[in-house]
């Protein structure tokens, strides 16, 4: 098997909720070896549960985050059985050690000692037990540490709290999405843009850091901070301000240039159909589809500018010959005459996508708890080098022997001391 | 201070969001990238808007300005088998290609992986597409919506009794491309070591698909329990959560509690609010009663404050708080300009503007700040000092449309 891009390098992981881990899956497919240093001792909630001991019959009324345990049972021990974690967690590695004590911090520097990068969204918790950068370079001068906050490691918003949906706030992305009336939407934990872009660009500079020591020899500091990471993902509003002086607000499901442009309802409960005709030759498309062709002719149809002016008309007319459809003939109806259009799914028809299954994106992992599990793929495909999912997601401290004995040669004397010293938790 | 890659190429076929934002992260970082755009009228982005003083040309659309930094322009009708074969030059020595014809249409027009490989065997060659290269939904037609719709959590977004909503602007199709400098890096720093290169499928249904946008999450929540999320599930009991109303705008807050409603309560100066016989129990905190009997502290409080003030007091009392804040309000953070996160870029055509700066700060590395090309800028560059051709060469082909 072909090497993967990032096997030889080792990454200790301080990472806590999702969006930091989930960059770290990436490196982690990609073959780096991931180390997370876990302790109970210090549960960082919604990383392995909202709590470490949810009550049982609480778990089915904790929403989708709280309440991801299988069969809403928490088990014995919950922080093995949480979805949040588990879903971003297979190909790492799990070491539990409290760097709260002396011994705890000691073991972290020597993997850090024989790591290439420490990634962490905790950076002020590990500053407090000597663990910044500062501190990791004595023992590493070349060690990369990516610090990750939502507002930056320096700045007057220094230890300002918040979960991914609040850095959306502060970059602007709230005020811009919802319904176009004026009371903006609560953040909803289905929409996190600043997740996922922050997860891949902590996965880029990883590359772009180790790239650059390759070249000069030297380590870097990175000092990573969420909003500045998705920011660029608001281009034009962004842009309409500092050019213009425009202060863009919400539009709902509609766009400036497009038109008709939002979500249609089809048949059954609850079911969509997101409809967007770019040009004036997919709105005549989209007339043949719905047998109307007589109005491609229309002038108050006819342009772009026209049909944005006459959207809710249109909006109208869709939605009549929507409404009576299921959402899957709608979407074919719709492709096959050239206009694009998707049914909205849920996780249910996801699983069943069969794009999604052509691409192999569901993949099949052993697991010493459930037998298997199912976890997605890599989203995106290398022809020689693609991602591998060899192992999932760790049990707390299930690699400690390879670390300790593996990576850091330490006796079994020495770690049957450390556990019983009750540093190993 | 140096760039992340010094000395790297990439040759970019791309239009639009998806692909420009990939070569817009490659070039910031570095990398050389030479945008190839349509000789009449250049990338499509060129003529959307927002416009500089909302009159529309084709070098002052704000959001190829920004999606284009830092970039060389070569106007080239690849569909010409002369533009095919230039562009085909230019990959002999490209480190990276990146893409975004319609599947099947690369190959078919002469620079497809195949043909590109065949002189370069080096090459990481990117393919972004909206369903991916392979597959029943390979020719469907996207855009940023529809992904969103069928890859990520539209269904779960916005009010229970109202239509789905989408995010804002072009998210989904920026994190595609994203998503494809990574992808695209990757494949780079195997072919560095192994001297070869080898084909990148992104697509931004995947993207969006296994996205952390909460898809991820609830997919393997389904996995486990079956459970569905709904735009119901996104309102909570533990109050004060969600969006309140305050003096200049708006703030969203997770308050509640027995992890934080003692300090919501020491930010409002009233600690004692926490023994209060209406508050001081479990079920308490959870109760829709004793939420609006909450509320009507808290929302006066809030409504005296200040987007500011509510930063500031939600960091010193350690409370998930924070304002929304209007593309104004951006442009005058203290916090963003602290960071010197903004920088002035000079631009022919539009003048000198703040742009977003670097998206990630490193100790070490300067990511490339420079303005977006004007069409076609590089041709004699390219052509004439790269390529060997004169100019009368350049005379001919412009005459003959390929570029």
């Amino acid at each position: 098997m072909p090497k993967l891009p990032l096997d030889g390098i080792r990454i200790v992981d301080m990472t806590a909720v999702i969006g930091a881990p989930y960059g770290m899956l990436l490196l982690a497919e990609m073959g780096a070896e991931v180390v997370r240093v876990e302790s109970l001792r210090h549960f960082t909630s919604t990383t392995r549960g909202t709590m470490a001991h949810p009550p049982k019959e609480l778990v089915p009324t904790m929403g989708p985050i709280g309440g991801g345990y299988p069969d809403f049972d928490p088990g014995d021990r919950p922080w093995n059985r949480f979805a949040l974690f588990n879903c971003h967690a297979h190909n790492k590695y799990s070491m539990t050690a409290d760097i709260a004590t002396a011994k705890g911090q000691a073991i972290f520097k020597e993997l850090v000692n024989v790591s290439d990068l420490v990634v962490d969204n905790q950076t002020n918790f590990m500053r407090s037990f000597g663990l910044g950068y500062d501190d990791l370079r004595r023992v590493r001068p070349d060690l990369i540490v990516i610090a990750i906050s939502g507002t930056g490691a320096e700045g007057p918003y220094q230890g300002a709290r918040g979960y991914g949906g609040h850095f959306e706030n502060l970059m602007g992305h709230a005020w811009l999405r919802g319904y176009p009336e004026d009371h903006p939407i609560s953040i909803t934990p289905t929409v996190v843009a600043s997740d996922p872009a922050s997860g891949a660009a902590l996965a880029w500079s990883a590359l772009a850091a180790l790239e650059y020591r390759e070249r000069t020899g030297q380590g870097q500091y990175i000092d990573f901070s969420q909003s500045e990471a998705s920011l660029h993902f608001l281009t034009p509003a962004l842009l309409d301000y500092a050019v213009n002086g425009h202060v863009q607000g919400r539009a709902g499901n509609r766009d400036p240039h497009m038109a008709p442009h939002g979500v249609y309802p089809a048949a059954g409960d609850d079911r969509w159909v997101a409809v967007a005709v770019a040009n004036d030759e997919q709105w005549r498309s989209l007339c043949k589809v719905l047998g109307r062709s007589e109005l491609a002719s229309e002038e108050r149809f006819a342009t772009a500018e026209a049909r944005l002016a006459n959207q809710d008309e249109i909006d109208g007319i869709i939605s009549e010959w929507t409404r009576q459809r299921d959402m899957y003939e709608v979407q074919e109806a719709l492709q096959g005459g050239g206009v694009p259009a998707h049914a909205l799914q849920n996780s249910t028809e996801a699983m069943q996508d069969p794009q999604l299954l052509h691409r192999g994106h569901f993949v099949e992992v052993p697991h010493e708890i459930h037998g298997s599990t199912v976890v997605e793929g890599s989203r995106f495909s290398l022809s020689r080098t693609p991602a591998r999912i060899e192992r999932p997601g760790p049990t707390f401290g299930r690699d400690n022997q390879y670390v300790l004995e593996t990576i850091l040669g330490y006796s079994e004397e020495k770690i049957v001391d450390l556990a019983a010293g009750g540093v190993l938790e | 201070m140096s760039h992340a890659f010094e000395g790297v190429t990439a040759l970019d076929m791309t239009s639009g969001v998806a692909g420009p934002f990939c070569t817009k992260v490659l070039a910031g970082l570095g990398v050389e990238v030479i945008k190839i755009e349509r000789p009449r009228g250049g990338d499509p982005s060129r003529h959307h808007g927002p416009f500089y003083r909302d009159v529309p040309h084709w070098e002052t659309s704000t959001l190829f300005l920004d999606l284009n930094m830092g970039k060389m322009s070569l106007t080239l009708d690849v569909g010409t088998s002369e533009g095919a074969r230039i562009a085909r030059e230019l990959a002999k020595s490209a480190d990276i290609v990146v893409e975004d014809f319609k599947p099947g249409t690369a190959d078919r027009l002469g620079v497809g992986y195949g043909d590109l490989e065949a002189v370069n065997q080096r090459v990481v060659y990117t393919s972004v597409s909206g369903f991916g290269q392979t597959g029943p939904y390979r020719d469907y037609l996207g855009s940023d919506m529809v992904f969103y719709a069928t890859g990520g959590e539209m269904c779960s977004t916005g009010e229970p009794d109202r239509h789905p909503v989408r995010l804002a602007n072009y998210v989904i199709s920026t994190q595609a491309g994203n998503m494809a400098a990574v992808a695209t890096l990757m494949a780079h720093r195997a072919a560095r070591t192994s001297g070869v290169g080898q084909h990148v499928d992104v697509s931004a249904f995947e993207t969006a698909a296994s996205s952390v946008d909460r898809r991820l999450q609830h997919l393997m929540c389904y996995i486990y329990n079956g459970r569905i999320a709904t735009r119901a599930d996104n309102t909570y009991a533990m109050y004060p959560t969600g969006v309140y109303a305050c003096a200049d705008g708006f703030f969203h807050i997770v308050g509640g509690g027995t992890r934080f409603f003692h300090r919501t309560t020491a930010m409002l100066g009233m600690p004692e609010l926490v023994d209060d016989p209406r508050f001081n129990t479990t079920e308490a905190l959870l109760s829709q009663e004793r939420k609006e009997e909450f509320d009507a502290i808290f929302v006066p409080w809030a409504f005296s404050k200040t987007k500011a003030e509510i930063l500031e007091a939600a960091r010193q009392h350690k409370v998930y708080a924070s304002p929304m804040l209007t593309t104004h309000d951006i442009f005058h953070d203290a916090n963003f300009e602290a960071r010197g996160f903004f920088r002035d870029v000079d631009h022919p055509a539009t003048g000198r503007h703040r742009y977003p700066g670097p998206p990630v700060k490193m100790d070490r590395i300067e990511w490339r700040v420079a303005p977006a090309p004007l069409l076609g800028e590089h041709n004699r560059e390219i052509l004439v000092q790269r390529l060997g051709y004169s100019l009368a060469d350049l005379a001919r082909l412009r005459q003959a449309g390929v570029i």
